[in-house]
């Protein structure tokens, strides 16, 4: 119990290091640090709760299997952010090559809504309609472009970060951001023109 | 109607806007929105295509109630073969370069059958003729050696 009452205070690498000791508290802690994020992160390729359940589980099974190559040359969430990304885009791809597309977009409106953390039912008609569209758009990205605003615009991360978590040259995420914002804003005017933002000087 | 702005500075206002420039680029940033309307209309542009996302920013399935412990439950029931997984892959090498070994195993043979253009050359082998007068040639030599032993 002291153990586990100090693991609740540890940093990620003294958890790693506990785990590794043969701590299953520490695992646990790790996981209850890191499982919101993780399933939040992969709500943004599916819409099914129990597919992202799986998912994470997927994910959380694999850092299990792995921790002990992690290499403290960088921060464990990008590790884990990384794991996390491949194991949804594989899964995209496996579910592409079966052929089983996700339902069409306006039947799952209605079944498939995702939980929010936290519903706002006040939050204006407007601003929900066009979290919506924005989800539909990026689900007809392509992948790269999909993940790449996926990790800077919901998930915050720095440029740094993401080179971290997709393996990629730094200034291969600038281009490849500009080009997914430009994909993305070519995407919103054509089918949703009126959530188009004002263009000003831009393209 | 403001003039279109180039790639790079739509690429700077992104970095500007995401935090990514460093304090003198963000110095020099600002010194040029302060003069140039059309990059600060460029800017609110780029500030405006960022709202689609802040809307559904705290969207998404959160875990059900134990999920750690079913996650940890799971892991408990892999296998417990550290040195496994060393073993499976030092298979799976040892199968590809078996592979590869078979594959260009029957490349040489198909290629010293001259089954490919400039494989085998002919003019290493030698002709009929050629061949017989070395036979023959050799039977002599033989001949002389054995006559010259018996001379002995």
């Amino acid at each position: 119990m002291q153990a586990l009452a100090r693991t609740v205070q540890a940093s990620d690498p003294e958890l790693i290091s506990a785990f590794l000791g043969g701590s299953e508290a520490a695992f646990e802690e790790l996981m209850q640090r890191y499982q919101d994020r993780i399933f939040r992160l992969l709500s943004r390729y599916t819409r099914d709760a129990m597919e992202c359940e799986d998912l994470a589980q997927e994910v959380f099974l694999k850092v299990f299997r792995k921790l002990h190559t992690f290499q403290h040359d960088s921060q464990f969430f990008t590790w884990l952010y990384r794991i996390a990304v491949n194991t949804a885009t594989d899964h995209l791809a496996r579910r592409s090559r079966r052929r089983l597309h996700l339902v069409e977009d306006d039947a799952v409106l209605d079944t498939g809504k995702p939980r929010t953390e936290a519903v706002d039912v006040s939050a204006p008609l407007m601003q929900r309609e066009l979290a919506e569209v924005t989800r539909r758009i990026l689900d007809k990205l392509p992948e790269k472009y999909r993940t790449i605003l996926v990790l800077r615009e919901y998930e915050d991360l720095s440029y740094t970060d993401i080179a971290r978590v997709l393996g990629i040259q730094l200034g291969t995420v600038e281009s490849r951001l500009f080009r997914a914002r430009q994909r993305f804003k070519e995407a919103l005017l054509r089918l949703h023109p009126e959530h188009s933002p004002s263009r000003g000087g831009d393209r | 109607m403001t003039p279109q702005l180039s790639d790079q500075d739509l690429m700077l206002l992104d970095r500007y806007l995401d935090g990514e420039l460093s304090p003198a680029q963000a110095t020099s940033c600002n010194a040029r929105l302060a003069a140039e309307p059309a990059l600060r209309a460029g800017l609110q542009a780029r500030a405006d295509l960022r709202r689609p996302f802040r809307v559904g920013v705290g969207d998404g399935f959160v875990p059900r109630p134990g999920f750690a412990g079913r996650v940890l439950a799971s892991a408990r029931r892999l296998p417990v073969d550290a040195g496994g997984e060393a073993a499976a892959g030092a298979v799976h090498l040892c199968k590809r370069i078996l592979l590869i070994a078979a594959a260009v195993f029957a490349a040489a043979m198909l290629w010293q059958s001259g089954v490919f253009t400039g494989g085998a050359d002919p003019s290493l082998q030698a002709a009929p003729d050629e061949a017989q007068r070395i036979v023959d040639d050799l039977d002599a030599r033989v001949r002389e050696r054995a006559a010259g032993a018996a001379r002995k």
